[in-house]
């Protein structure tokens, strides 16, 4: 028998992964989700909380920087041109950022997931269609396209609604018709068959709890590229119209100012940032714990 | 007689190839009595699975072989029926289980839901009851406090478990018929009698018919009455177990039947693989189909296919040499 050099005990047993490193993970974990938790309150209470009504001039007290404090009181974020409160802007702008945001990946989940299942279990000429169309949407800068829709039809909320979920379902599609193609040969499947159950029962109990996992992981990410698609359209006038107002609509309006008040752009743009990222960092660390690949 | 509880005729199932129409099932017919054990064996590739998948017409989108023939079940006919139809026959009438029991369950459906399924769906029970009767059932197979694991996944579950958690889906409608496709082969030796013994036992107290198909003539010797044998997507004979064990006229069943290991051999014996590979027929094929392996083969046997020779009461062999080996035999016993 061959002899070993190194004596068994000399290596280092790693069951658990480095004590540290797992630990900030953890925590890291709770702070982005605690920051969309505040970020969803701040939505579903909107100006509740806002120190001052957003819409009220002050125009003594205009362009103050952060940290400052005019006659009516403190103000965290500085103010805009008109002397209007700049965190309570913000705070304003959630409802509508995160609203469109969800509701888009959300309609273009359901419509990619749809068919993507479609597609991929019954194949034939659906599936040459629907693959061919998000194929060639892929291929078109579709930001322009969005663009030219919104000039056309004219800049509404509902019409964001309408272009954002054609931006978001061909990633769906493609991936839920790869997952569904593999399902589809696995014996339970064909179990499921064989027990007499219809097709769309088979896709809706069978093959849908089996591409969950990873349509979740994916619409959260989603949900951050969305937001940042409508801030640029809100950005380039062509989006949301004041007064509603949005994240990307504040930098817009920030924009000329970046000389003299920077914050005014920046601001809104860190909100933005940071919550992209978070829902970026909290898609992953799903990913991660589920075992299944984002 | 009781009109048998399925009757087949000249099934066949041609799968479209590129090089060629593919005969899967070459035109068989058998039949099979209420309550009755049927054993069908073969090789890979021999038609047996393609037999069954056609009964209960499980080809996926993408596999569209025809089918003709006719494949009478209880007074249906299983191959011109509605899908509709089928539907209600499949899991209700019919149920069946399949080779592998570690991809046959959904993994991410708790096994409870799983069989619960089944019994909302074809027999209408509301939550409640189908969730009391699949305790019951996990029961009835032999799984141990079946209702504290009810709600547990399939991955909880070794494979023996999980091929037991399948009859109870297959048997949880007490179907008349139940197919099993090699129901034993994924399994270690221990596993495979417990199951075996488990499919007996629910066949005489649920007065099921059993289709048991697989390529080790040992499973069917403890489960099945009546045995036939299936080379090349014909049946090459038939008869009743003992018939058919004790008598093996087709030089095919012969050589399946040295394959089995037994205990009363020599030490030292080693059992004789068949050489070369069952055929694959595409067009149209000439002379008997084992010819070209066969040890017995001549000249006829090249040129022409033989037809069913009677031997006994039940029994039947598709060889040139049937009468003359069937005489052989008797006067060597």
């Amino acid at each position: 028998m061959a002899t070993l050099e190194t004596p068994l005990s000399r290596v280092e047993p790693r069951l658990a992964p480095a004590g540290m490193g797992a630990w900030i993970a953890n925590a890291s974990v709770y702070v982005w989700a605690g920051f969309l938790v505040v970020a969803a309150l701040i939505a579903i209470t909107g100006t509740l909380f806002a120190p001052y009504d957003p819409t009220s001039q002050n125009v003594i007290a205009r362009l103050l920087p952060p940290l400052s404090e005019s006659r009516r009181g403190f103000h965290w974020l500085g103010t805009d041109p008109l002397g209007r409160d700049l965190l309570s802007a913000i705070l304003a702008g959630t409802r509508l950022s995160l609203f469109i945001g969800i509701a888009s990946t959300g309609v273009g989940m359901a419509i990619g997931v749809s068919f993507g299942m479609w597609a991929g279990y019954f194949g034939g000429w659906v599936d040459r269609v629907i693959m061919r169309l998000s194929e060639a949407q892929t291929a078109m800068p579709m930001f322009l396209v969005a663009i030219f829709f919104l000039i056309v039809l004219g800049p509404s909320v509902l019409n964001m609604l309408i272009i954002l979920p054609a931006l978001v379902w061909p990633v769906f599609a493609r991936i839920v018709r790869a997952e569904t193609l593999r399902l589809r040969d696995q014996s339970f499947i064909e179990a499921a068959v064989a027990a007499g159950r219809t097709p769309g029962a088979i896709l809706w109990s069978h093959i849908l709890p089996n591409v969950a996992p990873r349509i979740v992981v994916l619409a959260v990410i989603e949900v951050g590229h969305v937001m940042l698609a409508e801030a640029g359209l809100s950005f380039l006038g062509v989006g949301i119209q004041p007064p509603d107002s949005t994240w990307g609509l504040l930098i817009a309006r920030g924009r000329p100012y970046l000389a003299v008040a920077p914050w005014l752009a920046i601001m809104p743009g860190l909100f933005l940032a940071l919550t992209v990222l978070a829902l970026n960092m909290l898609s992953r660390r799903y990913a991660a714990v589920s075992g299944s690949a984002g | 007689m009781a009109p048998p509880l399925l009757e087949v005729r000249d099934l066949r199932t041609t799968f479209p190839t590129e090089r060629g129409p593919l005969h899967a099932v070459d035109g068989i017919s058998f039949s099979l009595a209420e309550g009755e054990a049927l054993g069908v064996v073969g090789e890979s590739g021999s038609g047996k699975s393609v037999t069954a998948l056609t009964l209960l017409r499980l080809f996926g989108p993408l596999a569209r072989p025809r089918i003709s023939g006719e494949a009478v079940f209880a007074g249906g006919d299983l191959l011109s029926m509605s899908d509709a139809g089928l539907r209600r026959v499949r899991g209700a009438q019919i149920g069946m289980i399949f080779q592998d029991p570690m991809t046959s369950l959904n993994p991410s459906l708790p096994i409870g839901e799983q069989i619960a399924e089944v019994l909302r769906y074809h027999r209408g029970l509301n939550s409640g009851a189908a969730r009391r009767r699949a305790a019951e059932l996990l029961d009835l197979v032999g799984i141990p406090d079946p209702r504290h694991r009810l709600d547990d996944l399939p991955y909880r579950f070794s494979g023996g478990m999980r091929q037991r958690i399948m009859i109870a889906i297959a048997i949880a409608c007490e179907p008349r018929l139940l197919i099993a496709d090699e129901p034993t082969t994924a399994l270690d030796v221990t596993v495979q009698a417990q199951v075996l013994a488990l499919l007996g036992r629910l066949r005489r107290e649920l007065g099921m018919a059993l289709m048991l198909i697989t390529h080790d003539f040992g499973v069917v010797a403890a489960a099945c009455d009546r045995v036939q044998v299936m080379y090349g997507g014909r049946l090459v004979e038939r008869g009743t177990l003992r018939q058919v064990i004790e008598r093996p006229n087709h030089p095919y069943t012969e050589a399946l039947l040295h394959l089995v290991p037994r205990l009363d051999s020599p030490l030292g014996e080693r059992t004789q693989p068949i050489p070369g590979q069952p055929p694959i027929v595409i067009g149209s094929s000439v002379g008997c189909r084992f010819a070209p392996r066969c040890t017995y083969a001549n000249e006829r046997c090249q040129q022409e296919d033989p037809p069913t020779f009677p031997l006994d009461v039940g029994h039947s062999s598709a060889c040139w040499f049937a009468n003359e080996r069937g005489t052989v035999r008797e006067v060597g016993e």
